[in-house]
């Protein structure tokens, strides 16, 4: 365990998010029996005083999920200075690659908890979603299906923290299987590249993907500006399957980009295919990532309001929240797009 | 509808996305001596110079990095030089004496290979760091210094 500033916040927060996770998913599971038994018994009350624990306390977790993302990277940041090898991040998630013991295990928590803390992001702002519009509804008309929300919130949030926990407190020492004198300097030349990121891809293919990226971007662009100021209020919820579709075939796309082509030209290293390092070097470009998976997000968001908060008292307000939203990710993506141009062509 | 002023709003964050990496470039202002394969700082003392035939200059921080640059390109270099650890003077690679010995230079890229300009030197650092020097093909960049080489004499013949 590297104990420094970084590990014992992280170690809190996830104590704090573990404990809150508890809470939620306790308090959600006897509120969603109740409020399907007393939709039968119009015992109402009773649900809305417990509910008011519940919403505050996924608040919080909420706000405290959103800021445990850039602390996780903060902390594996600090970790390139403990870590004699690292030259940065991407060093730091191949400790314990290809080796004994426990510490195998690291690469595959770190890889996970890079998947879900995103996604617990977009789950936090469904839920968020899901409980404004479920707040002006006469009767809380949603509100088991935010109630259901918050479960999965509480429940990935248990997996997540649990997951960090995990990766904090495992031991970063490689072991290796012994081997003669001559194997080690193969072996040191071996575990010296592992920590340098390589490009995979070919020169040939990178006028083409960054055609792909721009292109796909433009397009989408474009649909979210017809969707938010040519479509109409009635019709506006039928966009959300084209919009999911082009969303969902840009970001890996644009992740790919980010690291075959934006990163090694903005750091200036052209053979060098590591997004993390722009976090030290180019700390701006981070707002182009930040936008963009919020644009991402608002996209799923207006999508997953439009399925799952339609109801006759959500009706008449419903389509004003998803253009909003749809507004959102409209400016988010355009100005990703606008820093990345921008960056790409100073470097 | 999207009120007006929504619409001010995002074109002015717009504007100010615009400015964010212009003001941050400015700040930054241009960065110091990197190496040219993995970002690294560069040691003065290890820094390896590879002078393209269009007559740029890239840099390294250490023999490995400048080995997987040319391992890159499809073109030999004009001029690969290298620094004499002894005295700091720059070389050419063809000129040096290398060593491989137990002293690492670059924890990151595990480069444990020494330049040295003359051999007694060389054989010092054989001898203080239990190293054996290397001939041959084992030389660093044995090929390309040799082809470069019998590419200068073709214009004498």
């Amino acid at each position: 365990m590297i104990l420094n500033g970084y590990t014992i916040l992280s170690l809190f927060l996830c104590i704090l998010r573990l404990m809150l996770s508890v809470v939620i998913v306790a308090t959600g599971w006897s509120s969603w029996r109740l409020a399907r038994r007393i939709s039968q018994l119009d015992e109402r009350e009773a649900v809305e005083s417990r509910s008011y624990l519940l919403f505050l306390s996924a608040i919080v977790l909420m706000g405290i999920n959103v800021a445990s993302w850039p602390v996780f990277y903060a902390l594996l940041q600090s970790y390139v200075r403990e870590w004699p090898a690292a030259m940065c991040i991407y060093g730091v998630t191949q400790i314990g690659a290809g080796t004994q013991g426990i510490s195998r295990f690291l690469p595959g928590l770190l890889t996970s908890l890079q998947w879900t803390k995103p996604l617990l992001l977009f789950l936090c702002g469904a839920g968020f979603v899901l409980y404004l519009i479920n707040r002006r509804t006469r009767s809380a008309a949603i509100q088991q299906r935010v109630i259901i929300a918050l479960l999965f919130i509480g429940l990935g949030t248990m997996f997540d923290s649990a997951v960090e926990a995990a990766y904090l407190v495992i031991p970063k020492k490689e072991i290796h299987l012994a081997g003669g004198c001559c194997t080690n300097p193969l072996d040191e030349i071996q575990q010296a590249e592992k920590f340098i990121p390589r490009l995979q891809l070919d020169e040939r293919q990178r006028p083409r993907l960054a055609g792909a990226y721009y292109l796909l971007n433009l397009s989408l662009i474009a649909t979210l500006f017809g969707v938010t100021v040519g479509v109409s209020r009635e019709s506006i919820r039928t966009w959300r399957w084209p919009l999911l579709l082009i969303a969902s075939a840009a970001l890996p796309l644009s992740l790919w980009y980010l690291v075959e082509i934006a990163a090694p030209t903005i750091l200036r290293l052209p053979f060098h295919r590591c997004a993390y390092d722009l976090i030290t070097v180019a700390p701006e470009s981070m707002l182009a990532v930040a936008f963009y998976l919020l644009s991402c997000c608002c996209v799923g968001w207006a999508c997953l309001a439009a399925q799952v908060g339609r109801c006759e008292q959500t009706a008449p307000f419903l389509p004003d929240y998803l253009r909003r939203l749809l507004w959102l990710a409209l400016f988010g993506y355009a100005a990703s797009l606008i820093i990345v141009a921008m960056e790409m062509l100073l470097a | 509808m999207i009120s007006r002023s929504w619409w001010f709003t995002g074109l002015a964050g717009l504007l100010v996305a615009f400015l964010i990496p212009l003001v941050a470039h400015w700040i930054r202002g241009e960065r110091g001596l990197h190496c040219a394969w993995d970002g690294l700082e560069i040691e003065p003392l290890y820094q390896v110079d590879i002078v393209d035939q269009s007559g740029s200059a890239h840099t390294f921080c250490c023999l490995r990095c400048a080995e997987f640059w040319l391992h890159r390109r499809d073109r030999l270099p004009e001029r690969i030089l290298v620094v004499d650890e002894a005295s700091g003077q720059e070389i050419d690679s063809a000129d040096a004496h290398y060593v491989r010995s137990t002293v690492v230079i670059n924890r990151i890229t595990g480069e444990r290979r020494h330049v040295f300009l003359h051999a007694d030197d060389a054989l010092n650092h054989v001898a203080a760091a239990r190293g054996h020097q290397l001939l041959g093909d084992e030389r660093p960049f044995a090929k390309i210094t040799d082809a470069i080489t019998s590419r200068r004499r073709l214009p004498e013949k």
